[in-house]
């Protein structure tokens, strides 16, 4: 699918099922994580595109901002309590990863193609990552998934899903300590990685 | 490359770098040189590594711009909220939802929102508008309860209303997490665990002891706050005892509610809809037990319901918790295997009758199991507490051993205890009739609590004092800690090491009591060394807890502060962290540099100790030699010379020469330094001195000397674990400079138990071990097997991500004179060049000094020799032979082989020639 076609007849989330498929991933249920996360990935896709035709580009302020508005919708919806909260933003984070990193590919292949939407992905900061470097730091987070999941968990909060120290270690149930040693780690890990691969 | 290998390769470099972010920036890059790591990452961490060794990845990912913007629910804009108000309190957001009502954070009117920080804020709670008017008596039937219910672990009602033609109730808003998951986040160990259980427990009781039965315990109910405190919430479907039996038999079914019970942590008879009574509570306080500690619910199956749930308690029992615990969690396998497991099961019998009767019965098992007691969930047979006490013993003997390792830690407690002693001479008259109080209780506790029948035993005499001291001093909660700590010297020297924990705990509890900083701090400092060998997590977090309390302190005590930064380090190198101990203590080195005067300099002292025996392990002898030689000066200065902590840091001295093989110098230093002060008399030396002068004598080659000199020890003295360590070492040397196997196979065992004593707690360092079990077989010339002890040596010794120990390059350069045993020239080469590698980066002591770095080379000219590398041999051989000769005597069989290789050499050097 292409990033400028328009298809607001997609069928919205289905909200109570987004709130079972969360109890259910909770309790580790693999097929229902599987569901949830193509759910989520409509929904935050959606919403990401919407962003993406208002503003052309999207920076790591618009990702946060549809994450939180994708929650408060459902929660308006299905009334998500303490702990529902606190998984959805562990796991819409991670969805988040893939939306962005699908649209930086997409926006690499409309570049080569000619397509006529240019979409960049801006993080608004000086330092902004360019867009390869999103792709070698997604390839190392697949790297270090097998060794050290939760600094995955990290930085999908952080960067992706824009969430604040405090509001990553509520979501992964660890202190904010945990989360900014983590944090440096895991960027040196990420750093390292690519570094040697 | 394959995956499985690119995880392992992930893994190493993961360790490395927790190891470099636990120590100082600026001894990163010497730990990275010398660090057991492979070669690539060890270049990639350098590359990031700067000057001043903080980190930069050259990844960014950073930016404060990612996180400023967001503020997830305090963002809602105004219109998302349905409401702003219920009754006086200005609500500020939505808590939870449940069927029937909503809880609300709210804050009371007149502080402005944001502007204030430190508004007090409740949790209101009001039905949905709409719900029924049965629902609504229900509602209000919680805040009759919880009127009845004042207890610390519940959260409280503050006050009730009527808003909107619908009543509130405003409640003590708990700011937490479920039990479960703090626990889980905190990676908290069983007996932190268990801790938090009894405060629920005790919580659970009240209520039950007001006649009010939960009806609906979980974890989403039981809610830990960030100081740790349990609160008991949502007491929304409580019900009277009295009422129970009678709603039941109105045929009012909780079922009616709709979420008037969680299925999933239901017992048996609610899901069933019976009558119900304590025991149920009992059941339901078994499943949060049980998901407590194994972070796993027992019951998974949450979709078919009531009816699904119930078939599937009746048909199976949950596995036990040592079987649901993974190998990620907190607790091992081996904690909850017996007695918790029955304790569990106990709870969650299907049959009421089988369970604990009451909340109490319960709390009493766990404290009992706590205190390594039988608990009553089994049977007692005579195995089973003969089991206990074995278990209780054994603790007692590690923690002994522990104690007298160096310079002890009890002598930091004893320093402790002086500084307060000194402080209550200081104190006038206050001070003087507290000690008489103080005096009196223990003048009490043998005329009066002690039975008269029959003599106590001094442990049965301090129990009742440790027992007693609550009672005597009423609130006086200082002298309850200063009586405590003083029974509780006497618990060490006895090697009473479960009850040394349990009245350091409860001074600690004593501690907090008191809200005294200083209290709290040493009392905490000494929990973390009770638990440092049992549950290092635990210990760290009691030395978290210290330095928080100092940071409270108006007049932070600079005594506990020592003994805090002692224990801590001492725990360290007992785990063989030996880069974060020096890293402590050259922090508290500086701490205490400027005040030496002020505190007599024993504090300072004390920490130069510490830190000389870390940079020792750590291999940096020149750093350890500085300090030890600065404390000796102190010595010197204050009149300490011939005290027997100043033969401690002599012996420590001599240990550095030894260690780093600059056996010339510690020799000298014995005769011109050491002897003086004994008259020349070296019979009057202590113990420790003569056993390090006896191993620097044989390790120099002195033979008749160290002989004489392990002839000259008081037999007594090996009692002590290090003594005995010090003695075996020069007497396995002494084997060696012999050149008899024989010798060897006499004192080999004894040596390996010995270490194995020495380094209960750091296995890498046993790897000593098999060093001279292969330098024995190599010597009785069974190469096979040494080589099998130094590659079980070298893959105890070396832990990827961790510094190499000074044993590792020993066991490469062994390896090496191995291969040449077999006339394998190349494989020789490899190794030596991989030991002196180590001793280049590792070992931090010149190396022209050094008869360990000469040795090395010495076996490297051999190898070079060997493959025909005359010239450079020959070279090799030239800039050794100096050292060498200027470290051993001539009699020792390395003087030999020098010579021997010397001829061969000349005679290779000739034939090109």
């Amino acid at each position: 699918m292409s990033l400028h076609e328009e298809s607001d007849d997609d069928e919205p989330i289905a909200d109570h099922e987004v709130t079972v498929l969360l109890r259910a991933a909770r309790n580790g249920d693999r097929e229902a994580v599987d569901k949830l996360f193509v759910a989520l990935y409509r929904d935050l896709h959606r919403l990401a595109r919407a962003k993406l035709r208002r503003h052309r580009a999207i920076t790591n302020v618009d990702t946060t901002t549809v994450l939180h508005e994708s929650y408060l919708r459902l929660n308006r919806l299905a009334a998500l309590d303490v702990e529902d909260r606190s998984h959805f933003f562990t796991y819409a984070a991670r969805v988040m990863r893939s939306v962005i990193i699908d649209l930086v590919r997409s926006a690499q292949t409309e570049r080569r193609g000619g397509g006529h939407v240019h979409v960049t992905l801006n993080t608004e900061v000086a330092d902004s990552v360019a867009e390869d470097d999103l792709l070698d730091i997604h390839r190392a987070l697949d790297e270090l998934e097998a060794v050290e999941p939760r600094l995955v968990r990290v930085v999908e909060a952080r960067f992706f899903g824009g969430l604040t120290e405090i509001e990553t270690a509520e979501a992964l149930g660890v202190s904010d300590r945990t989360v900014r040693r983590d944090w440096e780690k895991a960027k040196l890990m990420i750093a390292s990685i690519i570094k040697q691969t | 490359m394959s995956g499985g290998s690119r995880i392992d390769r992930w893994r190493a470099l993961s360790a490395a770098l927790d190891a470099l972010l636990d120590i100082e920036p600026r001894e990163r890059k010497h730990w990275l040189a010398c660090a057991t790591i492979s070669e690539e990452d060890r270049a990639t961490l350098a590359s990031m590594l700067s000057e001043d060794g903080n980190f930069e990845p050259g990844v960014s990912l950073d930016g404060d711009a990612i996180g400023r913007n967001i503020r997830v629910i305090d963002s809602i804009p105004e219109h998302d909220r349905p409401m702003q108000r219920i009754g006086d309190y200005q609500l500020v957001r939505k808590l939870a939802e449940g069927g029937m009502s909503s809880v609300w954070l709210a804050q009371k009117p007149g502080a402005a929102i944001g502007s204030e920080p430190a508004v007090e804020q409740f949790a209101v709670k009001q039905p949905h508008r709409g719900v029924m008017s049965g629902d609504i008596d229900r509602f209000l039937q919680e805040g009759h309860i919880l009127a009845t219910l004042a207890h610390p672990n519940i959260a409280r009602l503050i006050d009730t209303g009527i808003s909107d033609a619908s009543p509130y109730l405003v409640l003590t808003y708990v700011q937490g997490r479920p039990i479960t998951e703090y626990a889980h986040a905190h990676r908290l160990g069983l007996e932190h665990r268990l801790k938090l259980f009894l405060q629920v427990l005790s919580a659970v009781q009240y209520a039950h002891g007001r006649l009010v039965l939960h009806r609906d315990l979980k974890p989403a109910n039981i809610f830990v706050t960030d100081a740790g405190e349990v609160r008991l919430l949502d007491f929304g479907v409580a019900k009277l005892l009295s009422e129970v039996d009678a709603a039941q038999a109105s045929g009012e079914m909780t079922l009616v509610y709709g979420r008037a019970m969680t299925p999933l942590y239901a017992s048996p008879e609610q899901l069933r809809g019976e009558p119900l009574s304590i025991a149920s509570d009992v059941y339901s306080l078994g499943l949060v037990l049980y998901e407590l500690l194994t972070d796993k619910r027992a019951r998974n199956d949450d979709s078919g319901g009531a009816t699904a749930i119930l078939a599937h308690v009746l048909a199976t029992a949950p596995p036990r918790p040592s079987d649901a615990i993974t190998a990620a969690s907190a607790i091992s396998r081996r904690e909850l295997a017996g007695d918790i497991d029955l304790i569990v099961a106990r709870t969650l019998a299907v049959n009421s009758q089988e369970r604990y009767p009451t909340v109490d019965a319960l709390a009493e098992d766990i404290s009992r199991y706590m205190n390594s007691e039988p608990i009553l969930a089994r049977a007692p047979t005579v195995w089973y507490r003969a089991k206990k006490a074995i278990v209780r013993n054994r603790l007692a003997a590690a923690l002994a051993s522990a104690a007298i390792v160096g310079v002890s830690v009890t002598a930091a407690v004893a320093l402790w205890q002086r500084n307060i002693a000194i402080e209550q001479r200081d104190a006038a008259k206050a001070e003087v009739d507290r000690r008489a109080k103080s005096h009196g209780f223990m003048i009490r506790l043998i005329s009066e609590y002690a039975p008269k029948d029959k003599p106590l035993t001094s442990v049965e005499l301090l129990d009742l004092g440790v027992n007693s001291v609550e009672n005597y001093f009423k609130d006086d909660y200082r002298e309850m800690v200063a009586t405590l700590l003083r029974l509780n010297a006497r618990y060490i020297e006895l090697g009473e090491a479960e009850r040394e924990k349990r009245a350091t705990f409860k001074a600690l509890d004593y501690a907090k009591k008191s809200d005294e900083p200083n209290l709290i701090a040493g009392t905490n400092c000494m929990a973390a060394k009770v638990m440092a060998l049992t549950d290092i997590e635990a210990a760290h977090r009691h030395l978290a807890a210290a330095k928080q309390a100092f940071a409270a302190a108006r007049d932070p005590s600079v005594g506990i502060r020592a003994e805090c930064w002692f224990n801590e380090i001492a725990v360290l190198n007992e785990i063989g962290d030996y880069a974060k101990a020096s890293a402590i203590a050259e922090q508290a080195m500086n701490f205490f540099r400027p005040r030496v005067e002020a505190t007599r300099s024993v504090f300072y002292t004390s920490m130069l100790n510490a830190a000389g025996r870390s940079y020792t392990f750590e291999q940096r002898y020149s750093d350890a030699e500085r300090v030890f030689k600065e404390l000796l000066d102190i010595d010197e200065k204050i009149g300490a010379v011939g005290t027997s902590a100043n033969w401690v840091s002599q012996a420590n001295l001599l240990n550095v020469w030894l260690q780093a093989g600059d056996y010339a110098k510690a020799s000298d230093y014995l005769n011109k330094t050491i002897l003086p002060v004994v008259g020349n008399d070296r019979a009057k030396l202590p113990a420790m001195l003569l056993l390090r002068w006896a191993s620097i004598a044989a390790a120099r080659g002195e033979r008749p000397l160290a002989a004489d000199l392990l002839q000259q020890i008081d037999k007594a003295s090996l009692a002590s674990v290090p003594l005995k360590h010090a003695q075996s070492s020069a007497a396995v040397q002494l084997c060696y400079v012999d050149g008899n196997p024989n010798c060897f196979d006499r004192e080999l065992q004894d040596f390996i138990a010995t270490t194995n004593a020495r380094f209960t707690f750091n296995p890498r360092e046993q790897a000593i071990n098999d060093l001279i079990s292969a330098q024995l077989s190599l010597l009785a010339a069974r190469p096979d097997e040494a080589m099998t002890s130094i590659e079980r040596g070298l893959a105890l010794s070396q832990r990827v991500g961790e510094p190499p120990l000074a044993v590792t390059a020993s066991l490469f350069e062994l390896r090496a004179r191995v291969h040449l045993a077999r006339v394998d020239a190349s494989a020789a080469l490899a190794d030596v060049q991989a030991a002196i590698a180590l001793l280049d980066r590792c070992m931090r002591y010149p190396s022209e000094r050094s008869a360990r770095y000469a040795q090395a080379r010495l076996t490297r000219a051999e190898a070079l020799a060997a493959t025909g590398a005359a010239s450079l041999a020959d070279a090799e051989l030239r800039a050794l032979e100096p050292v060498l000769r200027s470290q051993l005597l001539a009699v020792h069989p390395e003087i030999a082989r020098l010579a021997r290789l010397r001829t061969r050499i000349d005679a290779m050097v000739r034939l090109k020639a």
